[in-house]
């Protein structure tokens, strides 16, 4: 029994975190705000020198065959330094071409990705029913397929290349997902104005937009079912950091801030609500950890416990950075204090993939209902 | 990361079902052998499973051989209260004996001590009380006020010991008593076992918001015991109390997670069979989406406690972490009981009989779970403990 990452992998978290703390932190969460998805350009190769683009690729296509296990702490880093890059994006795209692509994709778009030179991310979102793969329909026509209808709440469109879509597809009965160039004819991203500034969202319409074979991945259920899985996994170790690193950093606040003649970290409100945020920062590490591994070790419960801590630890961030807020006070409520950048960040991946309702409703489906994964 | 016992734990834990199975009654806890219905009844069978439990070889499976024990390792005593709770074995009456007395004469007792004491307490021969409380010291517990002297070669007890569980069946009570007055509270105390068939000790039940009487007054006029009965040093036993306290809740609520499972497991039946609005209770979108909020906290608990088991392998002790879980599972269980209540709708005012559901666990689980929040140290001193332990937030003049 050895419920916890390696000493290697708590080493690897360490070295990235330092270089997270020089190219992300609040201050270039603050940077992203004010320029936008553009942001993200500037910081991509830092991030493919550093080796967390990629990363799941095997070496000769340029990434280090990192498992999801091996990355997951890596994302609790990202979350911890508010990190203004679709990195779980990236992550996703790299392992699904690495399962589920063909060798020419492959050798295509992962030395690109590892490197930087692209920039990937997924349409999550539809705009009827925003987590299933609904939104772009495929028509066959003159023996290629066309792409129309749109997808939404796509992280930094608007400066992506490559956007993995899922595709439904009525003349040819069946789901796909496709690899759809950002720059082809007939792809509008319209930007959304995003409460997180620092990890903006866009909508993207595909209008008769070809989608030639080699960028076509069948059948699209599964592949998809897997994605939000692995998204929903990463984003709840995304809520970890971002919640214990504000939740650090109020600590440290209110054991100086004095008041009565005190530190306010001495009066019991203070101190239980500290306590009551911490019993669910921890509750939800494990509950993510455990989840990481069902992924990781492709488990079949991995469709249940990555909605768990999705759930969970979205529900958690969302408290405690808004318990950051009130703790801190008058500067808690300021654009220069980093409570709200935070608190921001937490609810945007509460609304993302799935909110906790929509996760729990998917648990009942498996427990309660009996319906298989 | 790993999330497997063993081979040899795994071993252990079929042998335990083996056990589990042969020896607990055919049909237990159903219709044809229903758990036991009174107070009586139920403290036979503790008493029954106690001597059960010695005979097959699976009393103090941690503890050395030398005293009785098993001479295993405390993962053993994790897989075993893992698989009583999920047969809803029944609760041996000498818990306090093996869960606080044991461990600290093990740490902090004499040879003779250990030698006098643990085998009967394992044996189920001697049934052991815990005499810490008073009425007006609680979370205060250093304020308590029952006083030992020294008189000759023994010791003379005075003072009221409250909240004692099962004294009315106990042959012997570790109580702290003050021994020196003058001495700042924590510093006067000292740690005693008293023998409970004498004179000087009158037992009174105390009925629980339950209707059963598990606890009791215990009232010290004068009991003695001889001089060597102190654990530890004279002065010192409010240390002595705080030894083992951590690293014992520890891997007792790793069991826990097994009997909630059971729990909600019987929750999710029950609004399955029972009307929400529209469709059944488990259709009904609001208890959907309590059902898994719960279900998911405790999963949650199993998961903390593969967390505990992985701490315990490298550093062997539990630190003030153990407050966490004690907090995390006594407030979830509050709630999961006031889910079921909900749940049962209409059916809640029903424990037993007609219009019943659920035969009783679920309102077990909703009045006894009202006792955990406050016994071990209240939720409120554990948030006090995390925040100062834990957190390292500045303490206030409590102490």
């Amino acid at each position: 029994m050895e419920f916890d990452y390696t000493k290697e992998q708590y080493l690897m978290q360490g070295s990235v975190s330092r270089f997270f703390q020089e190219v992300a932190g609040p201050a270039a969460a603050r940077g992203c705000y004010a320029e936008g998805a553009q942001f993200a350009h500037s910081i991509a190769p830092r991030l493919a020198a550093q080796g967390v683009l990629g990363a799941a690729a095997t070496p000769e296509l340029g990434g280090s065959q990192l498992t999801f296990l091996d990355f997951a702490l890596i994302f609790e880093a990202a979350g911890q330094m508010l990190l203004p890059y679709p990195l779980m994006e990236n992550y996703v795209a790299t392992d699904l071409l690495m399962r589920f692509g063909s060798e020419e994709q492959k050798a295509w778009y992962l030395p690109r990705l590892a490197g930087g030179e692209i920039l990937a991310s997924v349409a999550w979102g539809s705009p009827a029913r925003p987590w299933s793969g609904e939104g772009v329909q495929a028509l066959l026509s003159e023996g290629s397929l066309r792409l129309h209808g749109r997808r939404t709440f796509i992280p930094f469109a608007t400066v992506a290349d490559v956007l993995v879509v899922p595709i439904q597809s009525k003349s040819i009965a069946g789901t796909l997902v496709g690899l759809v160039d950002a720059h082809q004819p007939g792809v509008e991203v319209m930007p959304l104005k995003s409460l997180d500034g620092s990890y903006p969202l866009d909508l993207v319409e595909l209008r008769d937009v070809e989608l030639k074979p080699e960028a076509q991945i069948w059948p699209g259920e599964p592949v998809w079912d897997w994605a939000c899985q692995v998204g929903r996994t990463a984003l709840a170790l995304e809520a970890l950091g971002a919640a214990e690193r504000i939740f650090a950093q109020t600590l440290d606040y209110v054991k100086v801030r004095e008041q009565f003649g005190y530190p306010v970290g001495r009066f019991q409100a203070v101190k239980h609500a500290a306590a009551d945020d911490y019993l669910l920062l921890e509750s939800a590490r494990v509950a993510s950890r455990y989840a990481a591994w069902c992924v990781s070790e492709d488990r079949p419960e991995a469709g249940l416990y990555s909605a768990l801590a999705k759930a969970y630890a979205s529900d958690m961030a969302r408290r405690v950075t808004g318990d950051a807020i009130q703790l801190h006070g008058g500067t808690g409520f300021t654009w220069d204090g980093d409570a709200h950048l935070y608190f921001k960040r937490a609810w945007r991946i509460a609304s993302q993939l799935g909110t906790a309702p929509e996760m729990r409703e998917l648990m009942a489906q498996l427990v309660i209902d009996g319906r298989t994964a | 990361m790993d999330i497997a016992f063993g081979k040899e734990q795994e071993d252990f834990r079929d042998r335990t079902r083996q056990f589990l199975q042969a020896v607990l009654p055919p049909g237990w806890g159903t219709s044809r052998h229903p758990y036991p219905q009174t107070a009586k009844e139920e403290e036979e069978l503790g008493m029954w499973w106690e001597r059960t439990l010695w005979e097959h070889g699976y009393a103090g499976l941690s503890w050395p051989q030398n005293y009785g024990g098993q001479g295993l390792t405390w993962l053993e005593q994790v897989i075993f209260s893992e698989e009583c709770a999920r047969v809803n074995a029944p609760v041996g009456v000498n818990g306090l004996g093996k869960g606080l007395l044991g461990p600290t004469l093990l740490v902090e007792g004499t040879e003779a001590q250990k030698r006098r004491f643990i085998p009967p307490l394992l044996a189920g021969e001697e049934i052991w009380c815990q005499g810490y409380s008073e009425p007006n010291a609680g979370s205060d517990l250093a304020s308590l006020t029952t006083r030992a002297e020294r008189v000759g070669e023994e010791w003379v007890v005075t003072g009221q010991k409250i909240w004692t569980s099962y004294a009315h069946l106990a042959d012997w009570c570790f109580v702290l008593a003050r021994t020196d007055a003058s001495a700042p509270k924590h510093r006067g105390i000292t740690f005693l076992l008293v023998p409970m068939h004498q004179a000087g000790v009158k037992v009174e039940p105390l009925r629980q918001l339950t209707g059963e009487a598990h606890f009791n007054s215990v009232t010290f006029d004068g009991a003695r015991t001889a001089l060597e009965n102190v654990v530890g040093q004279v002065n010192d036993g409010w240390r002595v109390a705080n030894t083992i306290l951590s690293f014992e809740r520890g891997t007792w609520i790793v069991g826990r997670h097994a009997q909630y499972m059971r729990e909600m497991d019987a929750l999710l039946q029950a609004a399955r069979d029972l009307p929400g609005t529209g469709g059944s209770a488990a259709q009904d979108s609001y208890f959907r989406q309590r059902l898994m909020a719960l279900w998911s906290e405790i999963e949650v608990l199993r998961f903390h406690g593969y967390q505990v088991i992985t701490q315990l392998q490298t550093k062997s002790q539990l630190g003030p972490e153990a407050s966490m879980l004690k907090l995390y599972y006594s407030e979830m269980h509050k709630r999961f009981g006031e889910l079921a209540m909900e749940v049962l709708g209409s059916h809640m005012p029903f424990s037993e009989g007609l219009e019943s559901v659920g035969a009783g666990l679920l309102h077990r689980a909703f009045l006894g779970s009202r006792a955990e929040t406050i016994f071990a140290g209240t939720s409120e001193i554990q948030r006090n403990v995390i925040a100062e332990r834990v957190l390292g937030l500045p303490k206030d003049d409590r102490h």
